[in-house]
């Protein structure tokens, strides 16, 4: 029972800094907003009014894209780390990145005009990529270390290929940096809400198939002397890690950092659990997104990317030194 | 080569002769390149992997340690039983608890896998197979990488699930354990199969010295267990 105590006050901890960071993801931007502002607004209902619009089409669907990105991102590398017994994995190394960046920017390069086709080009990069590195090292066997080898290949492919087209199409890409670097700046309700209702749909998979997780956990013959069929069940877990990333970069663009640290910070304290460690992960990469996204937004205007990759450097380093 | 309910068989042989991809194979885990194993009377490959983690359980060498603690591990053991909401009912538990009582980790049931020593760990390992209740168990090197003290006592606990009524099939290198702990032993060369004989008569008979003293090429008349079929 002391396990289960630890959980709940753990996961109540996290919603509290949740309600927290939403808090201040809504009230931080380029123009002040406060609570008595937006009461006031949401109460007229005055869809002209300035601060109702800047609510409903900046702030809200900002909080909402960092809340889903961040969820998904640390949740699909909680997964991947545990199906490939891999501390170093990240949604990246299942080709997610590279298969998304590559295909935005050939979509970018290919029909400039249309740039609503960027994110669905870079969902079906992710997932095609992952898929691709899946079949691929099943081909050669399967193993843990096939597939993160295969990741690594193709992901270094793919990632070339972003440079040549880069060089090739210079002018057709450039809109498409931010992108490459992440953010949850200019994203709409219309972007947003196809990747959530999936994300959605990932989260309480990976959920429910967490038990299964920590038996994979103990390691591939194990698992199979369990009557785990480890090959089905690891393609389940790498189909949703690439669907729950897959989707947020779609819409934030390459954020792959939060995949890399949060689950191990998860880890950290809610012990090898993957019951208890995809919550987390889930609450925490929401927090972590949301308090990235607003301190580069509110005070460090306007080198946000900037600082979500100091953030990143700085939380690499410290995980390193405690782990 | 049979295997009799209810007796301890050790496959015992040179490095690289092939006992743990016997056991493996024995287990479903490598693909067969030749010849049949029967299970109770019927092909390994008719069942499926929850009917087979019923029947057979193994303990492989090499395994990651999880951060979870000694119960939660032999928890996992009644896996096969668990329904699609994987929640154990109290046949489980019960299951679980007698397990860990057998195996003496009843006492550790809270600790982090990671904290324990390396023979309290393989108790925890064991104690997991013995909740899975099968009839057979295959071990891998069991008493590898622990103490000369820390060996004879999972070797006991190994002779107690025996006596409990599992058969085992485990692979040793230590040959003096195997003569001790087995009633009979399987002596592998080469993926051979060279006799399969109790204690006493292979300890007289003198094979032991031929095969780990010997390393030359196999005379005709021995049956590779692994390449060709059964005759």
């Amino acid at each position: 029972m002391r396990s289960w105590h630890k959980g709940a006050f753990l996961l109540i901890l996290l919603l509290c800094c949740l309600a927290g960071a939403v808090c201040l993801s809504l009230f931080t931007g380029s123009s002040s907003l406060s609570l008595g502002e937006l009461y006031h607004a949401l109460q007229a209902g005055d869809k002209t009014d300035t601060t109702y619009r800047i609510f409903l089409y900046v702030r809200l669907p900002r909080t909402l894209a960092a809340i889903f990105a961040g969820a998904a991102l640390a949740v699909s590398g909680a997964i991947i780390q545990a199906v490939l017994n891999n501390s170093l994995a990240s949604p990246n190394i299942i080709g997610v990145n590279s298969g998304a960046g590559f295909c935005a920017l050939l979509a970018a390069s290919l029909a400039p005009t249309a740039w609503a086709a960027v994110p669905l080009a870079a969902f079906v990069g992710a997932l095609a990529t992952s898929l691709f590195i899946y079949a691929l090292a099943a081909k050669t066997g399967a193993s843990r270390i096939t597939l993160v080898l295969a990741g690594v290949a193709v992901s270094s492919i793919l990632s070339a290929g972003i440079d040549v087209l880069t060089i090739l199409f210079p002018d057709d890409v450039v809109g498409a940096t931010g992108f490459m670097v992440g953010s949850f700046a200019g994203v709409t309700m219309t972007a947003l809400k196809p990747a959530a209702v999936l994300i959605v749909i990932g989260l309480v998979l990976a959920l429910v198939f967490s038990y299964d997780l920590n038996v994979l956990s103990l390691g591939e013959e194990i698992a199979a002397s369990l009557g785990m069929r480890v090959a089905v069940v690891r393609f389940l877990f790498i189909v949703i890690a690439s669907l729950l990333a897959g989707s947020a970069v779609s819409f934030a663009g390459l954020l792959g950092f939060i995949g890399l640290i949060v689950p191990h910070i998860c880890r950290r304290f809610a012990g090898g659990d993957n019951r208890l460690v995809i919550p987390c992960a889930a609450l925490l990469g929401a927090v972590f997104a949301l308090v990235c996204d607003a301190l580069g937004n509110g005070y460090l205007r306007p080198l946000n990317c900037l600082w979500v990759s100091y953030w990143h450097s700085w939380a690499a380093r410290s995980s390193c030194s405690c782990f | 080569m049979d295997v009799k309910k209810g007796e301890i068989l050790t496959l015992a042989g040179p490095n690289g002769c092939g006992k743990s991809t016997l056991l493996k194979a024995a287990a479903r885990q490598l693909p067969l390149m030749a010849g049949e194993i029967m299970l109770f009377g019927r092909k390994l490959d008719d069942f499926s992997q929850k009917e087979l983690a019923k029947q057979a359980a193994l303990l492989p060498q090499s395994r990651g340690i999880p951060g979870i603690p000694v119960e939660q591990l032999v928890l996992h053991g009644r896996f096969p039983y668990l329904g699609l909401s994987r929640r154990p009912g109290r046949e489980d538990k019960e299951k679980v608890a007698e397990a860990m009582e057998l195996a003496g980790v009843a006492d550790m049931r809270h600790r982090d896998l990671r904290s324990l020593s390396g023979g309290e760990r393989q108790k925890a390992y064991l104690a997991m197979v013995v909740a899975q209740d099968t009839d057979l168990i295959f071990l891998d090197e069991p008493t590898t990488y622990l103490d000369i003290g820390k060996q004879f006592e999972i070797l006991e606990l190994i002779r107690r699930l025996n006596r409990e009524g599992k058969t085992i099939v485990m692979v040793l290198h230590d040959l003096a354990h195997a003569l001790t702990y087995s009633h009979r032993i399987a002596v592998m060369e080469k993926g051979c199969l060279l006799a399969v004989q109790q204690p006493e008569e292979l300890f007289k008979s003198g094979l032991l010295n031929d095969v780990f003293r010997r390393r030359g090429p196999l005379g005709g008349g021995r049956k590779n267990i692994l390449f060709h079929a059964p005759s």
